[in-house]
């Protein structure tokens, strides 16, 4: 059979992570569940995407750092192009993945609107006091 | 020298591993086969990686047969993962597995081994002296260590006297990193090599002494180890190209080799192996021996009609078969996977990958009485790792030719990529193919 076929990349994920796999699954779902919760309440999205970024710049550091010697390599091991490509995409991927999935739950918790228009108010009220 | 036989990626393969890679995985089994309804009795001889894949097949395919798998051991072993034990990256729990975990639901597991195969009567007899009778045959019974052949070897030895091999099981594996330990506090001479019959993993010699070269270097000792590599044949890989890179590989690492050397004797007390070479006998004395033993069919195997008659493949009794679709040729109900199939190439995890979808196909095809249409071309593939953290993805066919499942990697070439895969990812495709889902 074919690798690449769909079945058979989703029967060797399946073997590869067992039950993290649906979990994956499960929490991948949420986090599109609540971005739609999130795009539907209209929330600011600034500060969450500044923060996810900054969250996602931090996890795939770590992969990056982590991601050989999690394969009992050593980043002297890595060799020409294809490695290098093959362990960048890995670790944008994950910073990618992490920065998605805690997106939309920054997005509710930091940029629920009429937040900012409250802070204006109390600013306003503050010069106001001047 | 040629150049590599390989593709190139095209933008085709790219957009094909895009695909598959992507949203499609989710969309799996919208287009699986209609099982045949048959009332026929399929035995499985052997209950190793090519009977429990087939088994796994076979219990998919058809509705209503009557599946037996054949085989004693309770214990699965992951053997593509023996270098990796007895190179020290593993331990060797990760090589065992539970056989019941692996035997797919409604196929009866005989635990005993094949006592006789009578083809004249379709019917094998197990060493719990039960007989059983077929409709069709698997033979997946894998081969025999012939310790034996070699003057003074016992199996008992490894992990004693200076004596490994990752062939002698998950123990024998753990006992050859051990001896791997100590020689790299002494150093002194390592003998290496691969025995002049077919045989399993024929890269795995190969990846050996380049594994312990680089264990001796990290350790700062390889300046007082000797390497040295013989091989009964007159090349080090039976692929043109490879063999050129081995050579390279051997020649940087200051590995010495010798063709048309075959280990007949070992004498432990005195640590000396003793080869037939066209010079005549030659002892050397060692300090660390890999020993590889012959290998052959089971005796069940070589004693029955099942084996070949004359020819090359004869000698230790390989199932005949038909290269192409797997069926044997003078018992048309016989179909051979997996390291006992007498075919001339594919001793390997991955041939039976390969070889598994060939044998059912063309099963059913033979129960439905349709044409079989389903060819084996040969496929086998080597993860020869050169070192801890890299390693070259050769993949060939029976004409020698390359033909790599990932375009991307070129197979004559270290890299880290390959070595991932033999770490992470060939055991979940292992598992996988045991479970008949791919």
């Amino acid at each position: 059979m074919d690798l690449f076929a769909p079945r058979a990349l989703a029967a060797i994920l399946g073997e590869m992570f067992g039950a993290l796999l649906w979990i994956a699954a499960v929490l991948a779902v949420l986090a599109l569940a609540l971005l739609v919760v999130a795009f539907r309440r209209g929330v600011r999205w600034r500060r969450a995407v500044g923060l996810a970024a900054a969250f996602g710049a931090l996890v795939a550091a770590g992969v990056l750092a982590a991601l050989p010697g999690f394969t009992n390599a050593a980043h002297a091991d890595l060799s020409g192009a294809l490695d290098w490509l093959a362990w960048a995409a890995v670790g944008i991927g994950g910073g990618v993945a992490a920065a998605l999935a805690v997106l939309p739950i920054l997005a509710l918790a930091l940029g629920q609107p009429g937040e900012e228009p409250a802070r204006t108010l109390q600013r306003g009220a503050a010069s106001s006091l001047r | 020298m040629p150049g590599p036989a390989f593709s190139r990626p095209g933008r085709r393969d790219l957009l094909r591993l895009a695909a598959a890679a992507g949203v499609a995985a989710p969309l799996a089994g919208a287009a699986r086969a209609q099982p045949l309804r048959t009332r026929a009795r399929i035995v499985i001889a052997g209950a190793g990686a090519a009977g429990l894949t087939m088994a796994s097949k076979l219990s998919r395919m058809l509705e209503g047969a009557r599946i037996t798998l054949i085989g004693a051991r309770v214990a699965h072993w992951y053997q593509p993962g023996f270098t990796m034990v007895a190179s020290g990256v593993w331990p060797a729990s990760k090589v065992v597995s539970a056989t019941a975990d692996c035997v797919a639901p409604g196929v009866t597991w005989v635990r005993a081994d094949v006592a006789a195969f009578e083809p004249e009567a379709k019917r094998v007899v197990a060493t719990d002296g039960s007989s059983h009778a077929y409709d069709a045959l698997v033979v997946a019974t894998g081969c025999t260590l012939e310790w034996s052949r070699i003057e003074g070897m016992d199996p008992a030895l490894i992990g004693r006297e200076g004596i490994a091999s990752v062939y002698a099981g998950p123990e024998g594996a753990e006992a050859t990193w051990r001896v791997l330990q100590r020689f790299m506090e002494t150093g002194g001479v390592a003998l290496h090599g691969r025995p002049p019959t077919e045989m399993k993993c024929a890269g795995a010699p190969l990846k050996g002494a380049l594994l312990w070269d680089a264990r001796l270097r990290e350790a700062g000792t390889r300046g007082r180890a000797e390497i040295h590599y013989f091989t009964p044949l007159r090349n080090l890989f039976a692929v043109a190209p490879v063999h050129a890179k081995v050579v390279e590989l051997f020649a940087a690492r200051d590995i010495a080799f010798a063709y048309e050397h075959t280990l007949v004797a070992v004498d432990p007390g005195a640590k000396t192996a003793t080869y037939r070479t066209p010079d005549g006998p030659k002892t050397l004395r060692y300090d660390y021996l890999h020993v590889v033993p012959p290998m052959a069919a089971p005796k069940p195997v070589r004693d029955s009609a099942l084996a070949w008659q004359t020819g090359p493949l004869a000698a230790d009794g390989w199932v005949e078969a038909n290269r192409d679709t797997l069926q044997h040729p003078r018992f048309p109900e016989v179909f051979a996977v997996g390291d006992v199939a007498g075919v001339p190439r594919g001793k390997t995890a991955a041939s039976v990958k390969a070889q598994a979808p060939v044998a059912a196909a063309n099963l059913v095809a033979f129960l439905s009485g349709s044409g079989m249409d389903a060819t084996y071309n040969g496929y086998t593939s080597c993860p020869l790792i050169t070192r801890p953290g890299r390693a070259m993805l050769v993949e060939f066919d029976y004409e020698g030719r390359l033909i790599p499942t990932f375009p991307f990697i070129d197979p004559l070439a270290e890299h880290w990529v390959p070595w991932v895969m033999k770490d992470r990812l060939l055991g979940p495709i292992y598992r996988a193919m045991l479970h008949g889902r791919i």
